[in-house]
């Protein structure tokens, strides 16, 4: 692969870059994934730290908030920020079901508990 | 679900709520024509439209805003890191439940219809008030009590408001007034994801009483495409447990025949019957579409009994009298699940009693 036809998210094949493409020029997101020369000192790109840090937050939204969307169990999901915020919160295990029962108090330590969120279920047999 | 229905029955009346959820199709053509067929009707409509929906511009001190903005201080915590964030889906689904309270509470509107878009949003809409519920309950505990004064905009006092408010949000889009039609394309794969996402609903609560085949292939297309979709329509039509009809641009809303809020053939759902039994055994059959019955898993959760499909999770109240026995197993059966039930000795006596004799 030529330097000149390189995508620019390609980190390289561990030569130095050619004449065309000199080091010093490196800058922006589109240099993020670039060998730099040892030694050489590094200036902060406060517009590439910005749009890293704007493409942190739609890959947040994507890789969290879009699959938390089909997560109707929250502790079917512990590995879901969300989920695992919901049952934080407390008890989730009704999510898909019908509302808790009417009280005037609950059980403080229902809050915490989240032992009855899914995990003290047990599954019967099903046959035929 | 206190009143025992057969799983597939004609619903009491004209529905006041249609809600469209698609399942990888598009939803907008039935949606429109619900929507025409139902001013040409003479009934005055109103859309809740999922995708329009603007959290921002919507109603304050929804049960999730009160949530999120008191759970950190009723937990301890001075800050809810996580609430940018959940704020976005959650706040949609909060804004548009809002929406649907505020469209069946008008005198003036005849009819809701609610495009919901993707089914998973409309999972979310059956799902997030007994979610909020839990969680408002959760917190509404002795402790909060105590810390929070009389005043109406103290933490307390809000969270019980807004817990009453999503208890009352619980039944809008379940009753007995709303109906489900579900969207999927005219395709052979769009079987299982019809399936699927009927299971999916039908657990979570809805009254499913249509399946749509959206773009359904017209004479003049290529044959393959039709004889697929006239295969995928068969084997809904024997399975889904609800009447199965053509969509796509320029069709009805609904068959032939009769108002777009009648619902054309029987209704989708999920209905526990009484239980029966006596001191030997006890049964209770939930009864719903034959295509879930092989796809759902039963289980027992402290005094709930847990149905289980994927991800998707339904708790039901166990019947007082169930609550004194062990469930032993589970037997699927023709449009449903029959739950076998032993009386526990420690708390049935008689039982105890009546073993201790035979032994």
């Amino acid at each position: 692969m030529s330097g000149d036809r390189s995508p620019w998210w390609y980190s390289g094949d561990e030569q130095p870059p050619g004449p065309q493409e000199p080091a010093s020029e490196a800058s922006g997101s589109g240099a993020a994934g670039r060998d730099e020369p040892a030694g050489r000192p590094v200036v902060p790109d406060w517009l590439g730290l910005l749009s890293g840090a704007q493409r942190l937050v739609e890959w947040a939204a994507d890789a969290v908030l879009t699959p938390h969307a089909e997560h109707d169990d929250p502790s079917a999901h512990p590995q879901c920020l969300l989920c695992r915020a919901s049952l934080l919160l407390g008890d989730g295990r009704r999510a898909g079901g019908e509302p808790a029962p009417e009280s005037d108090f609950a059980d403080p330590g229902d809050a915490g508990s989240g032992g009855s969120t899914g995990s003290g279920i047990r599954w019967l047999p099903i046959r035929d | 679900m206190s009143s025992p229905s057969p799983a597939a029955s004609e619903p009491p009346g004209p529905a006041r709520l249609i809600a469209v959820c698609g399942a990888g199709a598009p939803t907008g053509h039935l949606t429109r024509a619900t929507v025409e067929a139902a001013r040409s009707e003479g009934l005055r409509t109103r859309v809740v439209d999922l995708a329009a929906v603007d959290p921002v511009d919507g109603p304050r001190d929804t049960p999730w805003d009160v949530l999120t903005e008191v759970a950190p201080r009723a937990a301890g915590a001075g800050r809810y890191p996580l609430a940018a964030t959940t704020a976005l889906a959650d706040a949609r689904v909060a804004a548009a439940l809002a929406a649907v309270a505020d469209a069946l509470a008008d005198p003036l509107t005849d009819l809701v219809v609610v495009d919901t878009g993707d089914q998973y949003v409309g999972r979310a809409l059956l799902a997030h008030p007994a979610a909020i519920v839990a969680a408002l309950e959760a917190l509404l505990g002795p402790d909060l009590a105590m810390r929070s004064s009389d005043a109406p905009d103290a933490d307390f006092p809000r969270l019980t408001a807004a817990r009453d408010v999503a208890a009352s949000q619980c039944g809008l889009l379940t009753g007995s007034h709303a109906v489900w039609r579900l969207v999927v394309a005219s395709t052979g794969e769009s079987v299982q994801a019809a399936q699927d996402a009927l299971t999916a609903l039908v657990l979570l609560g809805a009254r499913v009483d249509g399946v749509v085949l959206d773009g359904y292939p017209r004479k003049q297309d290529p044959s393959d495409q039709r004889r697929q979709a006239d295969a995928a329509s068969e084997v809904l039509a024997q399975t889904a447990g609800t009447a199965v009809w053509r969509g796509g641009h320029g069709r009805r809303a609904r068959p032939k025949g009769g108002p777009v809020t009648a619902s054309p053939g029987p209704v989708a759902e999920l209905a526990p019957a009484e239980p029966t039994g006596d001191r030997v055994a006890w049964e209770w059959r939930i009864e719903m579409p034959d295509s879930m019955v092989s796809s759902v898993r039963v289980g027992v959760d402290g005094d709930q009994l847990v149905l289980a499909t994927g991800a998707t999770y339904r708790w039901l109240s166990l019947p007082a009298v169930l609550r004194r026995t062990i469930a032993s197993e589970a037997v699927r059966g023709h449009a449903g699940l029959t739950v076998r039930f032993l009386p526990d000795p420690d708390t049935w006596p008689s039982a105890r009693d009546e073993g201790e004799a035979t032994t």
